[in-house]
């Protein structure tokens, strides 16, 4: 029984991980169709601003929001001089940012070297704890898993329960209607994407600790965002985390009940759902 | 002379100047540049697999880096284990980018983004298999000592032989490309792009359609990925990476749309910064990086897009002047 | 006005093409190393051990000027074929050097193979370069990757006196490479493998890999890469495992591991390798001064490995005063040389791979003149003479195939 509740708990840190990441991703992408492949390299990037500063500051939590805000900053840069150039076209939106992925990952391999580096985790956060059961589990993950759930649970109902979210919501499904009621959309895109690349910059110092920062991870990281999403159904929320949970599950219990399979773990079952529901559980054909 | 005349002359010559570099380099140049022109042609290919699909079907695939993997695997894979003669190999290394085309082709049934992120996941699988099935693949040390291709008795037996070899080849299967977009097939695929829903009504089956020009495009690539691995004579995991297809797919942009030469001018480009910029300035992946945005911000389309614009608009100059002095003479008569 | 022009005209073209363009009489050297992407502090690791060296001794070899020209490689065998014709072709480089990544070797080898060009493959590992496919003009100055495996898997059995262990390899060619050797050496003792668990490339968290770990196993000897060398270390404090085994690296924390790690890994066997930074001899003592002086940092084995290549190829020079133009002359001149490196003795085997010692490291916290307190790779034991082939003798090796799942 212990080493299957082992792997659940596995299973929901990763998949905590994977939501932090992921939601941002699909958020922008539900309210104004923006593709963001440079989503990857914003959490790279983000882990390392929150590594420098929990190096100046000494605080985790400062860490984390510091990579946060830097990215929601960069991102509103971005945003407002490259990425609304190219509404409406898809192509030319994945073309920019993954020209962005090559030049964040150049300029953060020159500012913090190549060598993998973890970020720490704070000493509230190390060692295990003891479940109901007699389970021990690294606090960290546990803590992780928290977080995720919280993060999931606040955004939810900031998208189902509140004004704003319905404002959102309703920005997805017809754009006119909502300006024709004279909401100012403009704000509340930069409010949502604003949220998204915060997300995206705060998870890199999250799962900085975790997974460690390295060159490279700036394509990792999409690739693992991309599969969640996929399953979900890009642009939901609900999906994001159907699809975080599905792959942190599949890569727990996959790698420990049939390690041999493990490449095909990620893509194997997406290629398989695709067959059935090729918009992903959560998603609707566009 | 008019401008517009001006840029005409500077197209000719810079077609006829590309043509005599085609046929010169192995002797004008040295091994260096035979192997990067050879490179050029035939990832230009494969961006030109890539645009079959991008251009004239508006889909825009992740995927033809592992057509052109599977197809470069299966080839050296032949040569090497099992001594098959090169035109079998060859052969079954395009309809092995095909079979794989035919399955990773139910992606057809997304659409838009969701089309792109399900194929970049596909392409994914073919790189973990090519990563870590080292029985069949080599793994990460690849396949090595593939040969030059043969048939019978006669063998290429030098990079210079190899090189006509696959210039050849490129195009060949770049007029047999420009025989399928402009078939009735090839045209309806534009259809399809401009409206799917029109094309539907009109009585096409647009999946069906679709899914085809998948296929085809995977051969396409299948065919770069048979040359790759008789020139560069070893297949690695490299093959398989993302960054092929990411790039693959920016070479078309790059260059330009509608003439299949956007696709070989993107490759220049793209090929030029990977290895002959990156011997002066070491922060190249930068320099890579704005061309991206500055193509899609500035020169959305290409290079021959900047050149046909500037030639529309000298015409158009040129007639209002033509205009002018006419309504100057009738108005002195 | 216009004869200026033709003057900056003249000038353009001088810059572009006369860049590379260098004293007749220099001896040039072209290195061929990722300087960017994923594996680019290794490579510049690889490239400051080079440069040491020759600063060292006034870039100069022979009685002639050297000059070193680095070409970045991206870790990527498309880029590599390419850097190494350039630098053959067009910098006319009298030897190449390099590269690092396993897949890149063959692309580079195949490149002197054409041309003749002599290379110095190092540190790239992949076994088959020096056993089943060989090429005249390559000779390795690094290491095979099983080669210091196969007396840490006799280490295993006589020395910690271990009977059943677990391995942990990384999934490719390395990995498996590096594992199976040692599992080899461990099996032949008598020792039993209780389970060889893979872990692909792509494999994100250790945690459901360790779960797998067979109850009864005593050891647990991983071979793990670059980022997985951390995430596997945090997992397996994390979850406790390190009340449950031993654990003892074969491939696990090289120096530049050791920098993101803490005290945790003290007292840890980390890596059997050609290398260790605390080889207690003036040769290494007089490297690592150097190396930290020149760039503060301790110098990894890719460091090491660069800087014993330049010291070879520097007394090859030497011995055939600077006669690298007939390059079967300078080829043979390094088979015959016999160094004493900061890693060792060095010296060929017949089949060009480099006889050499294995260190067996452990991690111990060293109080550094200059650098203070940093954790440090000691060696524990040593195996003088090691050969790629280990105790078997060269035909029994070939026959018997490559290492391979």
């Amino acid at each position: 029984m212990t080493p299957v509740v082992l792997q659940l708990l596995n299973g929901l840190s990763f998949a905590a991980l994977l939501f932090l990441l992921s939601s941002g991703f699909t958020l922008t992408f539900g309210l104004a169709r923006v593709v963001n492949m440079a989503h990857g390299a914003y959490y790279l990037l983000g882990g390392y601003i929150g590594l420098t500063v929990i190096g100046l500051t000494g605080s985790f939590v400062i860490g984390v929001l510091a990579g946060g805000v830097a990215i929601a900053l960069l991102n509103a840069v971005i945003d407002r001089f490259l990425i609304r150039r190219t509404v409406g076209q898809p192509l030319m939106q994945v073309l920019l940012t993954i020209g962005l992925v090559y030049v964040i990952a150049e300029v953060a391999l020159l500012i913090w070297g190549g060598n993998p580096i973890r970020v720490p985790t704070p000493d509230w956060a190390r060692g295990p704890i003891e479940l109901p059961g007699g389970i021990f589990y690294p606090r960290y993950r546990f803590l992780l898993i928290v977080l995720g759930a919280v993060v999931a649970i606040g955004l939810w109902a900031f998208y189902r329960l509140t004004p704003i979210g319905a404002v959102v919501r309703a920005g997805v499904d017809d754009r006119e209607m909502v300006s024709a009621i004279g909401i100012d959309i403009g704000l509340l895109f930069a409010l949502v994407f604003a949220l998204a690349a915060f997300l995206a910059g705060a998870s890199g110092v999250l799962g900085g600790a975790f997974l460690t920062l390295y060159p490279h991870a700036e394509w990792d990281t999409l690739i693992l965002a991309l599969v969640v999403v996929i399953v979900g159904g890009l642009g939901s929320l609900e999906g994001a985390m159907a699809g975080s949970l599905i792959v942190g599950l599949i890569d727990a219990f996959g790698r420990w009940l049939y390690p041999e399979a493990a490449a095909f773990l990620m893509f194997g079952p997406m290629a398989l759902l695709l067959l059935v529901r090729p918009q992903g559980l959560f998603g609707r054909a566009h | 002379m008019s401008m517009a005349r001006a840029l005409r002359m500077f197209g000719t010559i810079a077609l006829v100047l590309a043509g005599v570099i085609l046929l010169i380099t192995p002797y004008a140049g040295n091994p260096f540049w035979t192997g990067l022109m050879a490179q050029i042609l035939i990832f230009g290919l494969l961006a030109l697999s890539v645009d079959l699909l991008m251009r004239h079907t508006g889909l825009f695939p992740m995927c033809n880096g592992a057509f052109f993997a599977v197809a470069a695997y299966t080839v050296a894979m032949l040569e090497v284990n099992y001594g098959v003669a090169s035109p079998f190999a060859a052969l079954a290394g395009i309809a092995s980018a095909g079979v794989t085309g035919m399955v990773f082709g139910v992606s057809v049934r997304a659409s838009g983004v969701y089309f792109i992120l399900v194929t970049l996941a596909l392409g994914q699988l073919v790189w973990g298999v090519s990563v870590q099935w080292t029985w069949l693949t080599g793994g990460d040390n690849g396949i090595t000592n593939v040969p030059y291709p043969s048939l019978g008795d006669m063998r290429i037996g030098s990079l210079t032989q190899m090189y006509y070899f696959v210039a050849f080849v490129v195009i060949f299967f770049t007029l047999l490309y420009r025989q399928v977009i402009r078939s009735p097939f090839g045209l309806s695929l534009n259809g399809i792009r401009d409206s799917e829903s029109r094309m539907t009504a009109l009585g096409f089956n647009v999946t069906v359609r679709k899914y085809v020009a998948f296929v085809i495009s995977s051969l396409f690539a299948g065919v770069a990925g048979v040359l790759y691995a008789y020139t560069v004579q070893f297949v690695s995991p490299a093959a398989s990476s993302l960054l092929i297809s990411v790039e693959a797919a920016l070479m078309p942009i790059l260059g330009g749309p509608g003439t299949v030469f956007g696709a070989f001018i993107g490759a220049v480009i793209i090929i030029g910064i990977r290895n002959v910029v990156s011997g002066f300035l070491s922060g190249w992946p930068i320099v890579m990086g704005l061309v991206f945005i500055i193509v899609v911000l500035f020169a959305p389309k290409g290079i021959l897009g900047i050149f046909n614009d500037l030639l529309r608009r000298s015409d158009r100059r040129d007639q209002a002047a033509d205009a002018a002095r006419k309504d100057v003479r009738e108005a002195e008569q | 006005m216009t004869g200026c022009k033709a003057c900056m005209a003249a000038a353009f073209v001088a810059g572009v093409f006369g860049a590379s363009a260098v004293s007749a009489d220099a001896i040039r050297i072209g290195v061929m190393l990722p300087m960017t992407g994923g594996l680019a502090q290794s490579g510049l690791d690889a490239r400051n051990g080079f440069e040491l060296y020759w600063n060292q001794v006034g870039n100069e070899a022979g009685g002639r000027e050297v000059e070193i020209i680095v070409a970045d490689t991206v870790c990527n065998p498309d880029n590599a074929i390419n850097a190494a014709r350039r630098l053959a072709f067009n910098d006319e480089v009298d030897f190449l050097v390099g590269p690092l990544c396993g897949h890149e070797g063959p692309a580079v080898a195949q490149v002197s193979g054409e041309t003749g060009v002599p290379l110095l493959l190092v540190p790239a590992a992949a076994d088959s370069q020096t056993k089943w496919d060989r090429i005249p003009t390559v000779i390795r100055t690094g290491f095979s990757s099983s080669q210091d495996a196969h007396p840490f898997g006799e280490y295993l059995y006589n020395e910690l006196g271990l009977r059943n262990v677990t391995f942990l390899g990384q999934d490719y060619s390395y990995g498996q490479e590096k594992t199976l050797g040692a599992v080899a050496t461990f099996e032949a003792l008598g020792g039993t493998v209780d389970e060889i668990l893979w872990a692909p490339l792509s494999t994100t968290d250790y945690a459901p890999f360790l779960a797998s770990i067979p109850q009864g196993t005593e050891a647990v000897v991983p071979v793990v890469v670059g980022v997985h060398r951390n995430r596997f270390i945090e997992t397996w404090f994390d979850f406790g495992y390190d009340r449950q085994f031993d654990l003892i690296g074969l491939n696990l924390l090289q120096a530049d591991a050791l920098v993101d790690m803490d005290d945790r890994v003290v007292g840890l066997i980390s890596v059997a390798q050609n290398y260790s930074q605390g080889i207690d001899t003036p040769e290494n003592q007089a490297f690592m001064d150097a190396y930290v002086e020149a760039y503060g940092m301790i110098p990894s084995y890719f460091a090491e490995m660069m800087f014993s290549t330049a010291m070879w190829a520097h007394e090859a020079i030497d011995s055939i005063d600077g006669n690298v133009e007939d390059r079967d002359v300078f080829l043979q001149a390094v088979r015959d040389t016999e160094i004493v490196g900061p890693r060792g003795p060095l010296r060929l085997d017949d089949y060009d791979n480099p006889i050499q010692t294995t260190y067996i490291s452990r991690v111990e916290r060293v109080d550094h003149p200059t650098l203070g307190s940093v954790l440090m790779n000691v060696p524990v034991a040593s195996f003088p003479d090691v050969s790629q082939f280990w105790t078997w003798t060269p035909e029994e090796f070939l026959e018997r195939g490559p290492y391979t799942r």
